[in-house]
């Protein structure tokens, strides 16, 4: 139960979205961009979340697109997680977003909203970074095209009323050889999955031109993937554990240590984790 | 098909699509789906067990889909079709969950039975991996689970064979 | 047997798959208001001081009530809590304030306008801490009311609530006699019953004073008594009502919510009052299951034979007793398990730290000293190089020997556990191994637990039943418990049909309780429902049938003796030919002439306990309840050595079960409690930080058991009547939970080859044990 009141509004276009947003904010209201709403409904029962207006961006047809064009994969930002199970073009994706929270709040969860989250772990964005993504924003100054990996530190890195609309993978990535895994308290999430709970570590990894390229989320207060660590996860010099030391202290961000699970323990997880997406893409190589 | 409303500023009448009736609810924006079922239309199949989407006791159908209408503004499911467990008659599932003994103190089970029955529609193919993974959003404190896993692939099973 | 025996599905089933089931908070009342907690933030603080000003000028507020309108003690036990805390919070949750307002919105937003001041105190966050008295909780501890004398034993200017001894035989024998001793400490954190239903209640006081509550309760009786004598009403004043029941668990046990439903309406001049918990007020607010500190030490002779026992158990019954204290001494009672030792030395605490308060949980403390238990068994087994079933087998206890408590035993009141074990041996195939490696960093093991259980409710505990005719002849079935889930109002309906050889079909069981017309029921709590009411309703189906076959007579001419009830008529015992129907006489017989006699069959039956008695002070003797259910349980893992995540394979458990009188239903009460168990051994607890502030209030945090992670279950049942209960069954509602987590335990610790002497088993705790880290 939603303690106070806002106002709802569900335009057709993104310019329609962009004034309103303007126009509200100037009216000193506090605006947030709806899409699933899972996040906003939850936190504003618990007061954690105090919005006046939100925009839902569901009836915004560019939000809603998930196809290829071309040699490119369009995906909407008020696509479900489910949806993008559903349709499976993009198989590490199907896998990092399909196991957030459960089967029945992906039908609400967006995949915009899910990177948006407040939360530490946005699983969604894993395949995302590991993919050379591109995301469409509509701002003030008109629509934008920008790659995630510069636009990304810890957050997007969006402007005050910057709308999320879109997020381009190049069809060759979608194919790319991968593993990805997510660990919880109370064990490994295979997928579909088999367990519900926020992440001790979810990772995704990929294998492109004889490299792995990985993201991770559960390990730091927010999903990553640092070229530094890519590097030297490629070094193959040295033995694994010293593979697994050396990505530790490139970490950007201290170890998580929560209520699910220790820095400790997470780091030995990630140590089996990266044997196993060494063992899984051993070997492996692109079809495309 | 009802008219989706461009924006809700603040309570107002809202006609609503449930179980193929028109229905009207006074709703204000910050109102979920669950609140304006239960306590404009008097259709308490729907339970409250979290209200943060936890636990799925709350599971309507909307457009065909599993959804928590804790999670859901009840603006939201103005222009889509919302089916609640009242909306369910003598479907197999229902039959199968009193046959296999699936409940017991029963207020899990609405919710339960919307995402099976959801589950049945969509995907009458569905393997052991996809059941487990549909049905984890939903939690039963009084059965082993045992009892539901068996309605559920018993209804596939009749589904197939149909 | 025509109807006990046969796999009936619930009377309510339909109403349960179609939405048309009931739950307390479904309905509303006509001017109803809405009340929402304010609760405390910390675990332990003063309060200096609540500014109710600005939520009362909320819109829709009606009312701002505070602990000083509620300054009188209460407690099913010792008198020690406050409904809401006036000067001192003890607990985070502790409801603080009620806000009362025309809509719930309006409510829920005015209470987070309350401002409450504190003074943080330090908590006392463990039992540990406790005993050390890092804060005392209840200064006036000494001053507290029992509610029986000689029941509780404090000790002042401590955290002691209660300490019960068991002292059985000669421990300086006992010692003498062992050859090997082990010693053992198990920790088991508090944890919450997550029923899905979050506990809710609506109360109004009517101009007369008359006090009406429809709640959410497995006791309706003791809040009839509790209101009344809180509010100084006489019982007929106040009328409780409970509709379907979402899960109890012994979460609904005692009254809670209710005295503050009440203090809501009196501040709104009695109109009535809707207050439903959040889930995470459920979770930090009403009661919880108790953690548990024990220390065990075994000793036997070299070929297995125990000849000693002592055993502490420290009970966290959290910030007030509520049901700690009885917990404390249940686990007292039944502390040996069901094995035959001869010498015991026990003692049970009960000890109040700034933890949740808690109150019955399914097993009543059993869970929790059987796992301490039952590691120590498997310890002695190592420490013995033997098979730990063996030896389970060579000590369980047997008819002709006695319970710690002094109670001599029999087949009627214990049981067949050996039959049990037996069947569990082969249900589990025990002789494939305890452990095996099953491929690189993969262990299979399994572990076992036996148990027993006994009940402990007042010795004097009651229950009636009532049967009335309809004039087609069906029957009526009124009854005082209440349905929680475990399909009793159906079991009790079977023990009718097949007492008067009738169709359950035409057995109408009134579904809600309402304890102004319904015959008093202790409550729904102990499995004792089954017995305690099955036994009234076999009586009142026989003064039924009596009255029946004296009308029968009548127009039959001739003496009722020769007469015989079946198929809802009175038949002649010789000739089936000559009978009259149930619906010609049952209300009233009509002569050919418009003459009649009879009147309205009221069949009337009820039932209380006999020959129990209270524990002595000084040894425990005593009998606490009329018979034991026993049974031996398994679990088999598969461990990933690597990270130890583990997959759950198999769950058995084999069950003395009196009779079986509805085994799809049985089934099902014994898995789901061995799910909870494995819940409870594999990831549940309550977690606090530092300041006693609740971490985990959510389903989000707090993690249950979901759908496609239960194991295999394996359950089979013994039958060995129980003489004195109906058609011999024995109540085996709890039982399915008691040894699920030691055994566990047991395959954990053999799989990891580390002791894991504590709950919850996740894999980093797994990890950090074998590492040598902390836990």
């Amino acid at each position: 139960m939603i303690p106070f009141d806002f106002e709802y509004y569900k335009p057709d276009t993104y310019q329609e979205a962009l004034s309103l947003y303007q126009s509200l904010h100037s009216q000193g209201k506090t605006v947030l961009y709806y899409g699933g709403g899972t996040e906003v409904i939850s936190f504003s029962s618990l007061y954690q979340l105090h919005p006046q207006a939100l925009i839902d961006i569901k009836g915004i047809p560019e939000c809603a697109v998930l196809e290829f064009q071309n040699d490119r994969l369009i995906i909407g930002a008020a696509k479900t997680l489910a949806q993008l199970q559903e349709a499976n073009f993009f198989p590490l994706l199907s896998q990092c977003g399909g196991r957030v929270a459960d089967h029945t709040i992906r039908n609400k969860i967006t995949l915009g909203g899910n990177i948006c989250s407040q939360l530490p772990f946005r699983e969604g964005i894993l395949a995302l970074l590991v993919s050379d993504c591109e995301v469409v924003i509509a701002g003030a100054d008109g629509v934008r095209r920008e790659p995630l990996n510069q636009i990304y530190t810890q957050s997007l890195q969006l402007k005050g009323g910057d709308l999320l609309l879109q997020f381009i993978v190049e069809k060759k990535y979608t194919g790319l050889p991968f593993y990805s895994m997510k660990k919880t308290a109370n064990g490994d999430v295979a997928y579909p999955q088999n367990k519900i709970g926020y992440p001790l570590l979810s990772s995704a990894f990929v294998k492109k031109d004889g490299l792995i390229r990985a993201a991770f989320s559960g390990l730091c207060p927010f999903p990553f993937r640092l070229a530094s660590v890519d590097n030297a996860l490629n070094d193959k010099t040295g033995p694994t554990q010293e593979r697994l030391e050396k990505v530790v202290k490139l970490l950007p961000a201290d170890i998580l240590h929560d209520l699910e699970g220790s820095a400790a323990y997470r780091t030995a997880l990630l140590g089996n984790t990266l044997s196993k997406a060494f063992e899984g893409l051993e070997g492996a190589e692109s079809l495309c | 098909m009802l008219k989706k409303p461009k924006k809700l500023l603040g309570t107002e009448l809202l006609e609503f699509t449930v179980n193929g009736q028109k229905r009207m609810a006074v709703v204000r924006p910050a109102h979920t789906l669950l609140d304006v079922l239960r306590d404009q239309m008097g259709l308490t199949g729907a339970k409250p067990g979290c209200k943060n989407g936890d636990c799925g006791a709350c599971t309507v159908l909307v457009d065909g889909q599993p959804v928590k209408s804790c999670l859901m503004l009840a603006v939201e499911a103005c222009g889509h079709e919302i089916t609640t467990i009242e909306g369910l008659k003598g479907t197999p599932i229902q039959q199968l969950f009193v046959q296999e003994f699936a409940f017991q103190c029963g207020y899990c089970t609405s919710g339960f039975i919307m995402n099976c029955h959801a589950l049945t529609q969509i995907h009458p193919d569905a393997d052991e991996a996809l059941i487990r993974e549909w049905l984890q959003s939903n939690l039963c404190r009084c059965t082993g689970y045992e009892e539901i896993s068996k309605a559920i692939h018993a209804a596939l099973e009749q589904q197939r064979s149909r | 047997m025509l109807v006990v025996g046969r796999s009936i599905p619930k009377k309510e089933s339909w109403y349960k798959v179609t939405g048309a089931a009931k739950y307390n908070a479904d309905y509303n009342e006509t001017g109803q208001l809405y009340a929402w907690l304010v609760t405390s933030i910390y675990g332990h603080a003063l309060i200096k001081g609540i500014d109710k000003s600005l939520s009362l000028s909320m819109p829709g507020v009606l009312a701002v009530v505070t602990g000083d309108s509620a300054a009188r003690l209460t407690g099913p036990a010792l008198e020690d809590r406050p409904p809401l805390a006036a000067d001192r919070v003890r607990y985070f949750g502790e409801p603080v304030a009620i806000v009362v307002a025309n809509s719930p919105v309006q409510a829920k937003e005015a209470a987070g306008m309350v401002k409450v001041t504190y003074e943080p105190l330090p908590p006392v966050n463990s039992i540990t801490e406790a005993l050390e008295k890092k804060a005392l909780l209840h200064e006036g501890l000494a001053f507290y009311q029992p509610l029986k004398p000689n029941d509780i034993f404090v000790q002042s200017g401590s955290n002691i609530a209660n300490q019960i001894k068991i002292r059985k035989g000669d421990m300086a024998r006992g010692w003498s006699e062992s050859e090997t001793v082990i010693e053992s400490r198990a920790t088991l954190p508090p944890s919450v019953h997550a029923a899905m239903e979050p506990r809710n209640v609506r109360a109004e006081i009517k101009p007369d004073g008359a006090v009406f509550i429809h709640t959410s309760s497995q006791g309706p009786y003791d809040v009839k008594k509790e209101i009344s004598s809180y509010f100084g009403l006489n019982e007929s004043r106040v009328t409780v009502q409970v509709p379907l029941v979402g899960g109890g668990f012994g979460g609904k046990t005692t009254p809670q919510l209710e005295i503050l439903a009440v203090l809501a309406s009196q501040a709104v001049h009695g109109q009535p009052v809707k207050l439903e918990e959040s889930r995470e007020q459920d979770f930090t607010s009403s009661p919880g299951h108790l953690g548990l500190e024990a220390c065990v030490k075994l000793g036997a002779t070299r070929d297995g034979m125990i000849k000693a026992l002592e055993i502490s158990c420290w009970v966290d019954t959290g910030a007030y007793t509520d049901s700690g204290v009885k917990m404390a001494r249940a686990i007292a009672a039944d502390c040996a398990g069901p094995y035959n030792i001869e010498n015991i030395h026990g003692d049970s605490y009960c000890i109040y730290t700034n933890h949740t308060y808690v109150t019955a949980f399914r097993s009543f403390g059993r869970l929790s000293h059987t796992f301490a238990l039952e590691r120590a068994m498997d310890k002695l087994a190592y420490s013995l190089g033997m098979d730990p079933l063996e030896l389970r087998r060579r000590n369980l206890i047997k008819p002709g020997q006695y319970s710690a408590t002094g109670v001599r035993l029999n087949a009627s009141n214990t049981g067949n556990l050996t039959a049990c074990l037996d069947r569990l041996q082969e249900l589990i195939k025990w002789e494939e191994g305890l452990r095996i490696e099953t491929g690189p960093h993969k262990v299979r093991a399994k572990g076992i637990s036996c148990f027993w259980k006994t009940s402990s409710t007042p010795t004097n505990a009651s229950a009636g039943a009532l049967i009335t005719f309809n004039q087609d002849g069906t029957v009526n079935l009124n009854i005082g418990a209440v349905e929680i889930g475990m399909g009793i109002k159906t079991a009790l309906a079977q023990l009718l049909a097949e007492k008067l050889r009738m169709d359950i079909n035409k057995i109408n069981v009134v579904m809600d309780v309402n304890t102004s017309t319904s015959p008093w029921h202790w409550k729904t709590a102990a499995s004792m429902t089954g017995f305690m009411v099955g036994n009234a309703v076999l009586e009142a189906a026989e003064d039924a049938a009596k009255q029946l076959c004296r009308i029968a007579s009548i127009v039959l001419k001739c003496p009722p003796e020769v007469l015989e009830v079946g198929g809802e008529k009175v038949f002649l015992k010789a000739d089936p030919a000559i009978y009259v129907d149930f619906k010609t006489i049952a209300c009233g017989y009509e002569y050919p002439d418009g003459n009649a006699i009879g009147g309205e069959i009221l069949g009337r039956g009820n039932f209380i306990m006999h020959h129990l008695s209270p524990m002595n002070p000084e040894t425990g003797a005593g009998k606490t309840g009329p018979a034991w259910a026993v049974g031996a349980q398994a679990v088999e893992v598969e461990l990933d050595t690597l990270d130890y995540t583990y997959r759950i394979l198999k769950a058995a458990t084999v069950i003395d079960a009196g009779k079986i009188i509805n085994p799809q239903n049985a089934r099902g009460l014994i898995t789901g409690g061995m799910c909870m168990g494995l819940g409870y051994g594999c990831r549940e607890a309550s977690l606090y930080d530092s300041g006693g502030v609740r971490m985990n209030p959510q389903f989000r945090t707090y993690h249950l058991m979901r759908f496609g992670e239960q194991p295999e279950y394996l359950v089979d049942f013994v039958e060995t009547p129980q003489v004195d209960a109906p058609y011999g069954m024995r109540g085996i509602g709890e039982h399915g939970i008691i040894g699920i987590p030691a055994a566990l335990a047991n395959a954990l610790s053999t799989a990891a080859q580390v002791s894991l002497d504590f709950t919850p088993l996740t894999p980093e705790a797994i990890w950090s044990t074998k590492k040598g880290g902390p836990q």
